[in-house]
């Protein structure tokens, strides 16, 4: 039997039960603990999250989320301009950057091919990633760096298929990394030693 | 809390919690069960592999507050001819939402997990991916007692053998009698190809039903077919192939490197 609330909390409840691994019980903990909070605590998560909305935009050149456009790493000088490493999530480019012998470029494609979630080649950054690679003559290597699953295995395939005969050379992570891990999740040991054995598609 | 062994295919993961994912699974003896899958995302732990989508393993679960978790297992096969093309991710997913949707409330039998090792070797194999996932959602019907009568007319029951019409409206097909076409409401022509096909997806042994050539004039009339038939049968609009209806289009002769 479901609980009533006023429709205030109810809209709450149902605000925080639409983030990812925030169950209906959750939720309600987490409503009922703002709504416990004296008014500054409280305003300060809407505000902090209004601010993060309205500044963080995405890069124009490698589409990570960034502050300023294009991003640090698209700006700096002392990067390998003719490398791309290409990731599902930002979260990937801040774990690709603990590995120390990478200082290449990065594009974030913001997901992987999914049927089942319906996500097809439209939905991901895909047309930004080869638009780039139009008006970038410089770059020579695509780093396909997607998520050892069958739909990222499946995205770096349909990728590598896409640049054949481009002349661009296109590797992938070799397979230090276990099947079904997220990259996410790897250490930069691993990482590094998959990022130096890489393999041609 | 008890525990179950049991064999199963992955029939869809998502990420759950943290760390977590839950797993839709076909296994052999006990029908289709989601199971928690505790850290799976974790890449030391042993649950990893027996999270990815389309795995068959071993697995070890234990029941717990009418929940199914996974605490053990091995991986038998990880098909990962699927990831080879987009056709074969999505074929396998679109069969993958059509076996979830029949057996989630069947008796649990092993015909359908039979049915399911077959149609996801084949699919991983094939050329025609696509074609053998509509294919596979014909037998599965069958099976569930939701077979077409391919035979007969839908009405009066005569025998029909060559190329016919078929009636939605009686799930058989229509001969040529005045009465009986008046009765068959929307229907679709089937070629004496497209019926030999059918009929053959409809009784032949499970290692044999992938076994078949037929012209693209066939396979374009059976597909139309087989998809009025399963959103007619399961009262459902199955979007996931229509994925494939809209490739990816961009002109990519700008992407060339001068090789000097
Ligand atoms: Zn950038
Ligand atoms: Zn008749």
């Amino acid at each position: 039997m479901a609980m009533r609330f006023s429709p205030a909390i109810t809209r709450l409840i149902a605000e925080l039960n639409k983030l990812p691994g925030i169950g209906a019980k959750t939720a309600q903990r987490l409503a009922f603990h703002i709504l416990a909070q004296d008014n500054e605590q409280a305003l300060a998560l809407a505000d902090a999250i209004r601010d993060a909305k309205q500044d963080v935009t995405l890069c124009s050149e490698c589409c990570n989320l960034t502050e300023d456009d294009p991003c640090d790493i698209c700006r700096s000088q002392n990067r390998d301009r003719s490398v791309v490493c290409v990731v599902e999530n930002p979260r990937d480019v801040s774990v690709m950057e603990r590995v120390q012998n990478f200082d290449g470029l990065y594009h974030v494609l913001h997901g992987a091919i999914s049927p089942m979630e319906d996500i097809g080649p439209e939905d991901i950054k895909l047309r930004e990633l080869l638009q780039r690679l139009q008006q970038h003559q410089e770059i020579e290597e695509i780093i396909l760096a997607m998520n050892p699953s069958i739909e990222g295995e499946a995205t770096a395939l349909y990728i590598a298929r896409l640049l054949h005969k481009t002349g661009i050379k296109t590797t992938q992570l070799s397979h230090g990394i276990p099947m079904g891990a997220d990259l996410e999740y790897a250490d930069a040991e691993t990482l590094s030693r998959a990022l130096k054995n890489r393999q041609e598609l | 809390m008890s525990k179950i062994s049991d064999k199963g295919f992955v029939m869809a993961s998502f990420p759950y919690r943290d760390r977590d994912r839950m797993l839709h699974i076909l296994t052999r003896d006990h029908g289709l069960i989601s199971a928690g899958a505790r850290g799976a995302c974790s890449v030391k732990s042993k649950l990893r592999p027996l999270s990815n989508l389309f795995s068959l393993c071993n697995y070890e679960f234990f029941y717990h507050k009418e929940r199914f978790y996974v605490d053990d297992g091995e991986v038998i096969e990880a098909f990962l001819g699927i990831s080879e093309s987009i056709e074969h991710l999505t074929a396998a997913s679109f069969a993958s939402e059509v076996f979830r949707d029949l057996t989630r409330n069947s008796p649990p039998d092993q015909k359908y997990f039979d049915l399911w090792a077959y149609t996801l070797y084949e699919i991983s194999q094939s050329e025609r991916p696509v074609l053998l996932s509509r294919l596979s959602t014909l037998r599965l019907l069958a099976e569930a007692g939701y077979a077409p009568q391919l035979e007969r007319c839908g009405s009066c029951q005569r025998p029909i053998s060559s190329d016919a019409t078929f009636s939605f409206q009686t799930s058989g097909l229509v001969c040529g009698s005045r009465a009986c076409e008046s009765a068959s409401g929307d229907s679709i022509r089937l070629s004496e190809g497209t019926l030999a096909l059918l009929r053959h997806v409809l009784t032949a042994p499970f290692n044999r039903l992938y076994r078949f050539t037929v012209t693209a004039d066939v396979e374009k009339n059976a597909s139309q077919f087989l998809d009025l038939y399963l959103c007619e049968k399961m009262e459902k609009d199955y979007k996931m192939l229509d994925l494939l209806e809209h490739p990816f289009d961009m002109d990519l002769s700008g992407l060339k490197r001068n090789c000097d």
